[in-house]
């Protein structure tokens, strides 16, 4: 599954896909998104991703049991899992 | 996140040979709830909240012990309910904080939690069981959710209440049975979001068991409700010719805009049947023959039709996700055209019973 991001004005998804994933949230800025993926050391993991040019992305849990239902933080510092 | 937590098999038995493979050790369940529809043996343990750096590193536990963080339906876990307060120091979540837990049914609580100290204090001095998380807001501080006390009532009440007294609930709607899950919108008006079936209905959560009024027309089922500042209403929607969608919707008064395509690529080769369904009072007796609701179906009423109408009766089994979904299993409708081709998943003839929305269109919300 890809996460994507929808273009509400213009009715349609752009790009298709943005990185592999799931359950992508937005930051409370707009900056970033959170989102589900596999990762290391094994399963699920937390990943964000910046929504800049660039779009640089990095695994920020390395846990042993899958999070779920990740939320920010509203000061976009933390996100609990 | 699950906390693993369970009783090791502590029975000694002799080292395997050199090489050998052995079957696991016994798993072994001393919960009364130890499984879970389409789920199987659930994980043991306890879902606790962590809390993560964006930018990396090791993750906090904020909540421990023999409880989980999220309400149970009768033991079953449907993930934790939790948000944030918008100051960003207080998360409030529903669960059970109790070691009894496993022995209460359908009891939750909504507590605070302080992010810095890791305090836990139980804002509701009444337990319930919510369907719905808390969700605070930042208009009014107050939290809104579904619980269980009498008919399915949404409450609100400040998420600070606590060192002064504890949290008087308010009911702010009732709904009745089948009400599904509301949503609260954003803003001062705190506008609450509903979906009883087949309509959208919102109304001020201010107003205690303020007017009804539809924003929507039409049959179809939704999920997923949001709302934005605008006054705008998110959800996805489902109707009998199209699988589940995106729609955006400025509420009241204007109309739906569609903003996904879901399927399209699979529907674009399809020309679908035209549904159309039948629906009326079933006389007395079984003189009637169709019968109105599925349950008319799954009871064994004697479904007929008159061979000389051209109408072609379609009998469409749905098989259910699990038994409480079975009041959906089969509904007769009748096709004034044969159907050419239907993709997988995508007609849909059945729709809940009806039920009883109180409409004032004089209503200003």
């Amino acid at each position: 599954m890809g996460v994507g991001a929808l273009d509400h004005e213009r009715r349609r998804i752009a790009p298709p896909v943005l990185v592999k994933g799931s359950d992508a949230r937005w930051s409370p800025d707009g900056t970033r998104i959170l989102y589900f993926a596999d990762g290391e050391p094994k399963g699920t993991q937390i990943f964000v991703r910046w929504m800049d040019a660039e779009g640089a992305s990095s695994q920020v849990t390395r846990l042993t049991e899958t999070p779920t239902d990740g939320k920010w933080a509203p000061t976009v510092r933390r996100s609990p899992s | 996140m699950l906390v693993p937590d369970s009783t090791l098999w502590n029975i000694s038995l002799p080292k395997p040979p050199e090489g050998a493979k052995w079957t696991p050790a016994p798993r072994v369940v001393d919960d009364l709830h130890y499984r879970q529809d389409k789920v199987g043996f659930m994980q043991q343990g306890f879902t606790h909240l962590f809390l993560a750096p964006s930018d990396g590193g090791t993750a906090r536990a904020l909540t421990s012990g023999r409880w989980h963080v999220g309400a149970r339906f009768d033991g079953l876990t449907f993930g934790a309910g939790y948000d944030w307060t918008p100051d960003g120091r207080t998360i409030v979540f529903d669960g059970l904080r109790d070691s009894t837990w496993d022995r209460q049914y359908q009891v939750s609580r909504i507590y605070t939690l302080d992010v810095a100290s890791g305090v836990i204090r139980a804002l509701v001095s009444r337990p319930g069981c919510g369907t719905t998380p808390p969700s605070p807001r930042r208009a009014h501080r107050r939290i809104h959710r579904v619980r269980l006390l009498g008919p399915h009532a949404p409450h609100v009440g400040p998420v600070d209440g606590g060192a002064r007294r504890l949290w008087a609930t308010r009911c702010v709607a009732d709904f009745g049975p089948r009400s599904g899950q509301p949503a609260l919108g954003p803003g001062r008006q705190g506008r609450l979001l509903h979906g009883p079936g087949s309509r959208l209905d919102q109304r001020p959560v201010r107003r205690p068991f303020g007017r009804l009024r539809d924003v929507t027309q039409g049959r179809s089922r939704f999920a997923h409700l949001a709302g934005t500042h605008a006054g705008r209403c998110r959800r996805a929607q489902r109707s009998r010719a199209r699988p589940r969608r995106g729609t955006d919707r400025s509420a009241p008064g204007a109309s739906s805009t569609r903003v996904t395509a879901v399927n399209d690529d699979v529907l674009a080769s399809k020309r679908l049947a035209r549904v159309e369904e039948v629906w009326y009072t079933r006389a007395a007796g079984r003189g009637a023959g169709l019968a109105r609701q599925a349950a008319g179906v799954r009871s064994g009423t004697e479904v007929s039709f008159d061979p000389r109408d051209p109408r072609r009766p379609v009998l469409d089994v749905h098989v259910g996700f699990s038994y409480m979904f079975q009041n959906f299993a089969a509904t007769v409708t009748w096709c004034s055209t044969p159907i050419r081709a239907v993709a997988p998943g995508t007609a849909t003839h059945s729709r809940t019973p009806s039920t009883t929305i109180i409409r004032d269109p004089t209503t200003t919300i």
